[in-house]
């Protein structure tokens, strides 16, 4: 299945890794993310320090490494709103289709109307920031869109025989949507999840930026971002390496995304026509 | 038309510089095709030759998988990018197409070399007018100015006998019937005088009757044009009608080649006898309901038998010709070492059964298990946003109404059930046969109208009551890939109707759907098997299994074979009629086929436009009196035999007319070809009832439906 598809690999590789990196943030870093070296501030990258230090003269590269943990979580954690406030919202307006569908789609119209991180602000602003309400905020967000491929999906199966074959046993609508439905969904689905995850990280970050997201003593991404700026012109590997971090997570994430798609895309399995 | 429109396509009198050497028009010469596939190359065309000359049709026959598509493409030069040219040429009047720079190749194709596809709506630009879409080949190709292009498009339009062609030039491509799409296509083929015409099944997507009309007009065209014509199809009526020479492609080899007589009479190659002997024919009269058959299905190119292709399937095999490839042998010109020896043996007959015999013909007996009267469906065009009008009016002067298009899929239908026969529901697409059969089983909610079983009107049955009578009507669909889940093995779909009726307990769920696949001829290891490692008949046979696993007491059967390939058609039938003969099960089929209908219905009942107009026993139906209609659609039907097929004398319909506006009048009177006047449309039409519940309604005396109606 995966040979001849280095999409596949390369961008499964990289999401693996950046995940262990998340997982095992710990016992990777080299001095605690926290501590002050009130002599080294503003190092540039060395031996001792190798992403250099920050204004307090905290490790950029254990920080980091711990700003992994928030910046993932909040992406997965954002990407499972989403999936799951968006699927059954998307299977339902589809399946039901008439007034509810064009009640629901319309609602989720609006929604999408709002610039996502104003709306992300919205939410947060309502609410008290922190990390795990940034990543529900951003899964709300993005949840139209999931919505949106559900039905579209599901539109188009619901008038396939098998579902026809179902309804001619007397299947319950339950069973109709979850037996029959929602597995044939899942393959578009996953692709979307995968290139979805990035806009979450990356909308995640600019609400950490805003000082929405994460909190300090925590950090993540973000957050290390905004905290560099002021120093940009100084002392730039403070916003470069979390900056390249996400860069690559959002590149390894994208190759996934088209790699799954390639590979579970029924029409570009392998069939010669005669 | 006038003879002056014809005379552009006219070939006899042709310029006299046309370069008329010995060349043929068209050659191709040992070409071999291969496909990227998973795991290496695929040989999608292997060393495929044949030549066509000028005036003459090729058919190239052969089914789903047999590369014949592959061949078009390399012809015209549209491979697909996974695809490559391994070895072989191909010549247009001992040209090499090979040696051509892409820049002249361009300027060859669409010129010289053209093509009509199968699906016509998706051949032509939706946004452009379809005149506009001819005229600029002629102004491309031919460098013709706008005016002259557009003088030139109408006169070619009218050669392939488009009413009212400014008329349509100017229409676009959605604004056409499918037939007359198809004639736009030939059109634009033909506008430059090609020396090669390609057309890959240009009727398939068709009605039987709009068909019928393309075919006649590709004859003539025939007589008419310069051309070779290298004609693909997989329908031997089509072949007979139309083709001087016919080529048989299977699995990516041309197994044989000669004259359409040769073909048709001495067929030389087992398969070519087995696709001749296993279609159900108007012209030929069976014993019982079985077809012979060729066993097993179409190898897919990416797994071909390692010796002769038709090996596996092939009853003649013997002294171990399976195992050896087979070459082309020049005196016969045919892909088998035992050609020789078996130019007098014909294909092995059905095997008949014991439980068929009398069978066909029997009066079917016993009162009625299903009977349905007055059935309607209106469906309601332009729902939701749609539809809302403006008008004058009202409190404010102003109205704002929704305006709903009532149309009515099903109209009135009335018919009986009785057991274990084969009700056989005809008609073209979009005459509700579907959305009738849909109502019986429930899967559409019908107007009005009962359908009463057992005692029961089914057609109010709601909730509850409707789910516990479900278990006693199932129906099989037409199309296979669409009817099982793909995320489900072969044994889950299976399972489901047997837990949702309690028909077996958990424990015994193996034995009984492991007995469901032997019912269906298939091995039971198939349980463990997903839908895309079926093939098609494969994948209809399990569809069978699922409707027939909850014991049904009435099964539709909505176009069982139609999306099958031709040779695994007359094995599923056999199995349908095995099944009936067995369990005794009443069929309501739906078809639009009336060869397949003749084979296995105990009576049939013709439907145009939601309404019956012709029912009856099978053997009476297939003779006169007939409906007009029913003899219309009886002459439109490709006979397999090439002396018969142009001998035959055919009905020719208008395209589909507008539906009849009073909704009283016979729905077929817009095309009827012995219309009588404005009766026809204005009043309901007379119920002519004969012997053994034989039906017509038309206004006509018996003995005018009788005789010669035209």
């Amino acid at each position: 299945m995966s040979r001849g598809r280095p999409a596949l690999i390369v961008g499964g590789a990289i999401v693996v890794a950046i995940v262990l990196i998340a997982l095992l943030a710990p016992w990777l870093v080299r001095y605690p993310p926290t501590e002050f070296h009130v002599k080294d501030r503003l190092a540039p990258p060395s031996a001792d320090y190798w992403f250099g230090t920050d204004e307090f003269g905290r490790d950029v590269y254990s920080r980091v490494m711990i700003g992994t943990r928030l910046s993932i979580l909040i992406g997965f954690v954002a990407m499972a709103v989403c999936m799951g406030v968006g699927t059954p919202l998307g299977l339902l307006a589809g399946y039901v289709g008439g007034r509810t569908d064009e009640v629901l789609m319309r609602g989720l119209d609006i929604l999408m109307s709002f610039p996502s991180i104003i709306f992300g602000m919205l939410i947060l602003t309502l609410t008290s920031p922190g990390p795990l309400k940034t990543a529900v905020a951003v899964g709300i967000v993005y949840a139209p869109t999931i919505a949106r491929i559900a039905r579209s999906v599901t539109l188009s199966i619901k008038e396939e025989d098998y579902v026809a074959a179902a309804r001619s046993r007397g299947e319950s609508h339950l069973y109709i949507l979850f037996g029959e439905i929602l597995p044939n969904t899942w393959a578009p689905l996953t692709v979307e999840a995968s290139l979805r995850v990035t806009f979450a990280i990356l909308a995640a970050a600019a609400l950490s930026f805003l000082g929405l997201g994460a909190q300090p003593p925590d950090t993540d991404w973000g957050l290390m971002i905004a905290e560099a700026r002021k120093f940009m012109t100084v002392a730039p590997w403070i916003a470069l390496f979390p900056g390249a971090a996400m860069c690559l997570t959002v590149v390894g994430l994208n190759l996934l995304g088209d790699g799954l798609r390639d590979a579970l895309d029924p029409r570009l399995a392998r069939r010669a026509r005669g | 038309m006038g003879s002056g429109t014809r005379s552009i396509l006219d070939w006899r009198g042709a310029p006299a510089d046309s370069p008329m050497a010995d060349h043929p028009v068209l050659a191709v010469e040992r070409l071999t095709v291969t496909y990227a596939a998973e795991g290496g190359r695929v040989r999608a065309v292997d060393d495929v030759s044949f030549a066509i000359q000028r005036g003459e049709v090729l058919g190239l026959v052969g089914e789903s998988g047999s590369g014949k598509s592959t061949v078009a493409a390399a012809v015209i030069g549209l491979l697909a990018a996974n695809a490559r040219v391994e070895s072989g040429r191909v010549l247009i009047e001992g040209e090499n197409l090979g040696a051509l720079s892409a820049e002249a190749f361009r300027r060859l194709r669409g010129n010289r070399l053209t093509m009509v596809f199968q699906d016509p709506l998706s051949s032509l630009t939706p946004s452009i007018r379809v005149g506009e879409q001819i005229a600029e080949v002629l102004r491309v190709h031919r460098g013709l100015r706008p005016d002259a292009a557009e003088r030139r498009t109408i006169e070619l339009l009218a050669s392939v006998e488009v009413p009212d062609p400014a008329l349509r030039a100017r229409a676009y491509p959605h604004q056409l019937s499918g037939g007359m799409q198809q004639r736009v296509l030939i059109a634009m083929a033909l506008a430059c005088d090609p020396d090669v015409l390609i057309m890959d099944e240009p009727t398939t997507a068709l009605d039987v009757t709009t068909e019928a009309t393309i075919l006649d007009l590709v004859a003539d065209l025939k007589r008419r044009v310069r051309a070779g014509i290298l004609y693909i199809t997989h329908d031997m009526g089509v072949v007979a009608r139309l083709c001087d020479r016919v080529a048989v492609l299977y699995a990516g080899q041309l197994l044989e080649e000669g004259t359409a007589e040769e073909i048709f009479h001495r067929p030389r190659h087992p398969y070519t006898k087995g696709l001749l002997a296993s279609i159900p024919r108007l012209d030929r009269a069976y014993t019982g309901k079985r077809l012979p058959s060729i066993p097993g299905s179409i190898p897919s190119p990416g797994a071909l038998p390692p010796g002769c292709v038709f090996g596996p399937r092939c009853p003649f095999a013997a002294g171990g010709c399976a195992e050896r490839v087979q070459p082309r042998r020049e005196p016969l010109w045919v892909r088998c070492e035992r050609a020789q020896s078996l130019t007098e043996v014909g294909w092995p007959d059905a095997v008949p059964e014991a439980a068929d015999a009398g069978m066909k013909g029997a009066a079917p007996g016993g009162d009625p298990l299903v009977r349905v009267k007055g059935l309607s469906k209106e469906f309601q065009q332009g729902g939701g946003w749609e539809g809302w009008r403006l008008d004058r009016g009202g409190v404010l002067g102003l109205r704002l109404h929704q305006a709903h298009r009532i149309v009515r899929a099903v109209d009135g239908v009335s018919l009986d059930l009785r057991h274990g026969e084969t009700l056989a529901l005809v008609g073209e697409s979009g005459c509700g046969k579907t959305t009738l059969g849909r109502m019986i089983v429930r899967l559409i909610d019908p107007t009005a109208g009962s359908v009463v079983f057992d005692g029961t009107d089914l057609a109010v049955l709601r909730g509850r009551a409707l789910r516990r009578r479900r278990r006693e009507f199932q129906i099989v669909f037409q199309n296979p890939d669409s009817s099982l889940n793909p995320r489900r093995r072969v044994g889950e779909t299976l399972a489901r109707p047997l837990i949702v009726f309690g028909l077996a307990e958990r424990a015994r769920l193996g034995p009984a759907i492991g007995a469901l696949l032997r019912m269906v001829q298939l091995p039971e290891e198939y349980a463990e098997r997903y839908p895309h490692e079926l093939s098609g008949g494969e994948k209809q046979r399990v569809a069978i299994a699922r409707a027939l696993a909850t014991r049904p007491r009435v099964a539709v059967l909505d176009e069982p074979v139609t999306a099958l390939d031709v040779s695994v058609r007359a094995s599923v039938l056999n199995l349908l009629v095995a099944l009936q003969a067995e369990i005794g099960l009443p069929y309501l089929l739906i078809a639009h086929d009336l060869a397949v209908v003749r084979q296995v219905a105990d009576r049939v009942a013709v439907m145009y436009r939601g309404r019956l107009c012709e029912v009856g026993p099978a053997d009476v139906v297939f003779a006169p009196p007939f409906h007009p209609y029913t003899r219309a659609l009886l002459s439109a039907i490709p006979i397999p035999e090439p002396a018969a097929a142009r001998r035959a004398e055919r009905i020719r319909l208008t395209e589909m007319g507008s539906p009849a506006t009073t909704g009283h009048g016979c729905p077929f009177s817009g095309r009827c070809p012995v219309r009588i006047g404005p009766i026809c449309d204005e009043v309901t039409p007379r119920v002519h009832v004969l012997d053994r519940g034989h039906t017509i309604v038309c206004h006509h005396e018996l003995a005018t439906l009788g005789g010669d109606t035209r």
